[in-house]
């Protein structure tokens, strides 16, 4: 095998990849939908977990008590109420509350029933009535603002039957946007290279042994491993280019990836294992329709498997991108060797796979 | 219909003669073990990440098994001492929670806090009685607020500090689950299709006796078959209603076999395929998850079958309404797919290489009767409609969520370019192939066409949940404005993209639509009061 065979080939898989222009048009969606879904996500969480965005903090909701007098501990819960920004207002009646929601001057109303003290003491459970607007988004926003305070009143119930609960002080600060972003996000927008990668050299061997023109290349001076390397390799920098794309973008949406390089090594070493075994799959069945499929599963088990692991790639990709001290280049250093491994064994097993006609 | 079953079960042996031997072995085996896998990883439900943070636990302190938490159990000293170089985020000792004065220490703690409390509720649950233990309930109601003794009606009772709003994860997850056999039934479904191209079997089975669209039909229902049953083994496995679930998931199994039925018709080489397939099944997933995470905050969340799927998990009640709003798009696209592809199943069309555009624009043309154009413009604007419906109502629901500042102009200018595609296209087709050329020809189809854009977006409405008609932006979208005024504008803005189209040639279709896409833009702004 001479070099210069092998980038010539090298250079054709990729002016292929290149010239089908709907595989460019592929990636930049792709990217579009991917990015798009990051921000749509972090929407979706700013709906649900208002605290993670803050957002609990910028609404101020003007609630109303009613009977407050009815309760031993209802200046508590106004105070914990005002204490989560809500503007509170004490009532006499519940007609008070309609006039006053009817006037525009309300958006929620507690009712606390009369017999409150007297059920407290009884020692069963006290039901106030928690009376919000009859619009869909009004009423979800009052009951996600409203669930905490509520919470935090239960609490001082549950202190007067003498039952405390402990850790009750521990301060931090909500974790689902750092969650998502470097549990789920990064790491799926740098394995999804990987499988495209798969994707291609799937397509790209069993085209040539579907075609039979495997066995034209194979007859010139390139030998069966260094046509498979050139393929790979070719779908290997169009994976790359993927993961660095990837990342810029993420960089760009204030997503900071720390240990940048060893990053980008874990995603190519999971491209090249992945695309190793996607050859392997293509040389055993021959045809696309068979190795499209078992690739498809082997996939899934890889996804599978990545769960069950902290020192999988996809966990490793996580922990790196947060800085964390205790993974080092050592696990990184296992994947080069399995890689390695892989890579040997497919050339060491490419000829037995494929029988020349 | 024998001639249909034939062919299914020609399909059926040929599908079945791909596994025979050590194939059939290997299959199996990593069936089972990519099946068992997906299952327990779902059940471990660590989707959240593994090992984000490292937490030191003296001996005495809670046991805590969480795959975000990397935990190690440490004598005090040692978890000091660890905690000072930032070897561990988070130390729990005697009650009390230290952290480190780092971004991620905060986050940590703010996850451990969060973890702890719900430990907390389960041992206090276990100690004392439950009106002592949960002392509080709220009674969620709407104003008016009733003044009689009987109260205000009830429309359900929560205990605070269990309830949690948090987006609905692992039970979209669960549902997402029922997607996985659909997009492995459409690898061989897509493949079928190619190799019968590729080797020209498809040619000879065109000059049989069997109409294109028998041989279309006779294809899918295999896979149909095989679909189907995956979906009852998997409501089965997952505790479902096997009804219900059938009900439910058989929108999208048609949905998504008629959107690989149109790939390998579309395309020709494997490469293509592969990724034409792979985007498909990113856009259908992202379709079909994003609006089922609105769950509980917005009915537009019933636009997805997750969202009806997760509503059966719970065991919550269907509407019909909800059913209809997300199967009916659904099972529409199925039948306008089915019929196109049977128009473009030829050989002519087949072995022509063309771009994307360009062939669905051919398969357009082929897809109308040019011997009756006004009654075909008029049909392919109405049955087009299903797809303009799915694209804005994904508008719509990413409209609930992005900043407005942000997202307003762009999603505006996308949907006034998707309507104004599908109401234009069916002209530009037959005046590309000189079937029309008049100009008052030409206006009269583009009337039809507006028309039946119109009649397909009103029957689509009246179906829909109140929600999608109700929100303010799809008064602009979905064009729920007075009759006649939306008539007309429709016909107005369609007419500029079609004359300029005559007037400059085809090949200047996009400044013919960029000109009717403007116009149509800023009649949308004035409706929504932007633009006085």
């Amino acid at each position: 095998m001479t070099w210069a065979a092998f980038s010539a080939l090298l250079d054709r898989e990729l002016r292929a990849l290149a010239r089908e222009r709907t595989v460019l048009i592929a990636f930049t969606i792709q990217l579009f939908i991917a990015s798009f879904s990051s921000g749509l996500l972090m929407g979706l969480m700013a709906i649900y977990d208002p605290s993670a965005e803050r957002l609990s903090q910028q609404i101020r909701p003007r609630v109303a008590v009613v009977g407050v007098d009815h309760v031993a501990t209802g200046d508590r819960l106004v105070e914990i109420l005002e204490g989560h920004h809500a503007r509170v207002t004490t009532l006499a009646t519940p007609a008070q509350a309609q006039a006053a929601f009817e006037a525009g001057e309300l958006e929620a109303a507690l009712l606390v029933p009369e017999r409150a003290n007297a059920v407290l003491n009884a020692g069963e459970f006290l039901a106030l009535e928690l009376v919000l607007p009859d619009s869909e988004t009004q009423e979800t926003v009052m009951r996600m603002v409203l669930r905490k305070p509520l919470a935090e009143y239960e609490n001082v119930l549950r202190q007067q039957n003498d039952i405390e609960l402990r850790y009750r002080d521990v301060a931090g600060e909500p974790s689902t946007a750092f969650e998502f972003r470097y549990g789920a996000l990064v790491p799926l927008l740098m394995f999804f290279p990987a499988f495209v990668t798969g994707g291609i050299v799937v397509d790209t061997v069993s085209e040539e042994m579907v075609n039979r023109t495997l066995e034209t290349l194979w007859s010139t001076p390139l030998s069966l491993n260094a046509i498979l390397g050139a393929k790979m390799s070719a779908a290997l920098l169009v994976s790359l280019g993927q993961s660095l794309l990837w990342m810029a973008l993420l960089t760009l949406n204030g997503i900071r990836i720390r240990n940048f390089g060893v990053v980008l090594l874990l995603s190519a070493l999971g491209a090249v294992m992945i695309a190793v075994v996607a050859a392997l799959l293509s040389l055993s069945f021959g045809d696309r329709e068979r190795s499209q499929f078992v690739y498809a599963l082997f996939i899934l088990i890889v996804t599978g498997v990545s769960y069950f692991s902290d020192y999988s790639p996809v966990a490793l990709i996580s922990r790196f991108a947060i800085d964390d001290p205790s993974v080092s280049l050592v696990h990184v250093a296992a994947y080069v060797v399995l890689a390695g491994g892989l890579v040997a064994a497919l050339s060491r097993a490419s000829r037995k796979l494929v029988a020349p006609a | 219909m024998h001639t249909v079953l034939t062919l299914a079960g020609r399909e059926f042996t040929r599908l079945r003669s791909r596994f025979t031997g050590r194939a059939r072995i290997i299959v199996t085996v990593v069936l089972v073990v990519a099946l068992t896998m997906s299952y327990v990883a779902y059940r471990q439900q660590a989707i959240r990440g593994r090992s984000l943070y490292r937490v030191g636990v003296s001996p005495d302190g809670p046991v805590i098994r969480d795959t975000r938490f990397n935990v190690q159990t440490l004598s005090p000293q040692r978890g000091e001492e660890m905690l000072a170089r930032g070897a561990i985020d988070v130390y729990i000792h005697d009650g009390e929670v230290m952290h480190r004065d780092t971004e991620k220490a905060r986050y940590a703690t703010g996850a451990l806090a969060l973890y702890l409390e719900s430990l907390e509720l389960a041992r206090i649950s276990e100690l004392y009685p439950e009106a002592e233990a949960f002392p509080l309930r709220v009674d969620i109601s709407n104003f008016l607020v009733e003044t009689s003794p009987d109260g205000t009606e009830v429309k359900e009772r929560i205990v605070p500090s269990l309830t949690q709003t948090t987006v609905p994860f692992a039970d979209v997850l669960k549902s997402s689950l029922h997607l996985f056999p659909l997009f492995l039934v459409s690898v061989f479904f897509t493949s079928g299709l190619m190799e019968e191209r590729r080797d020209r079997r498809i040619s000879v089975l065109l000059s049989s006796p069997p109409s294109p669209l028998q041989i279309i039909i006779g294809k899918t229902l295999p896979y149909l078959g095989f679909a189907l049953v995956a979906e009852v083994l998997m409501t089965l496995a997952l505790g479902g209603n096997v009804v219900l679930g059938l009900v439910v998931f058989l929108p999208v199994v048609l949905f998504v076999l008629s959107i690989y039925l149109m790939v390998p018709l579309v395309y020709r080489t494997f490469k293509d395929t592969t990724f034409i397939s792979m985007f498909v099944t990113v856009a259908t997933t992202l379709y079909l998850l994003f609006p089922a995470m609105l769950l509980g905050v917005s009915d537009l969340s019933y636009i997805s079958p997750l969202a009806l799927a997760v509503e059966m998990y719970r065991g919550n009640a269907i509407s019909w309404r909800a059913y209809l709003t997300s199967a009916l798009p659904m099972f529409l696209i199925f039948g306008v797919f089915i019929y196109v592809g049977s128009r473009i199943l030829n050989e002519e069309y087949l072995t022509r290489y063309r771009p994307l555009y360009r062939k669905l624009a051919e398969a357009v043309l082929m897809a109308m009767n040019r011997r009756r154009p006004y009654l075909s413009v008029f049909l392919v604007s109405l049955s087009l409609i299903p797809v303009v419906y799915l694209v804005q109502l994904v508008i719509l629901t990413v409209s609930l969520n992005l900043p407005t500042q942000l997202a307003f102009g762009g999603l505006l200018i996308m949907s006034v370019l998707v309507e104004e595609v599908v109401k234009s296209v069916g002209v530009v087709m037959l005046i590309e192939s000189r079937s029309v050329r008049k100009p008052g020809v030409i206006v009269l189809l583009t009337f039809l066409s507006a028309l039946g854009f119109l009649v397909g977006e009103k029957l689509l409405l009246l179906v829909s949940i109140q929600s999608v008609s109700r929100t303010l932006l799809s008064a602009v979208l979905l064009n729920a404005g007075k009759l006649w005024i939306t008539l007309l504008a429709h016909f107005a803005f369609t007419t500029i993209v079609t004359l300029l189209t005559r007037w400059l040639g085809p090949k200047r279709y996009h400044l013919a639509l960029l000109a009717g896409g403007i116009v149509h833009l800023l009649y949308n702004l004035s409706i929504l009061g932007v633009l006085q």
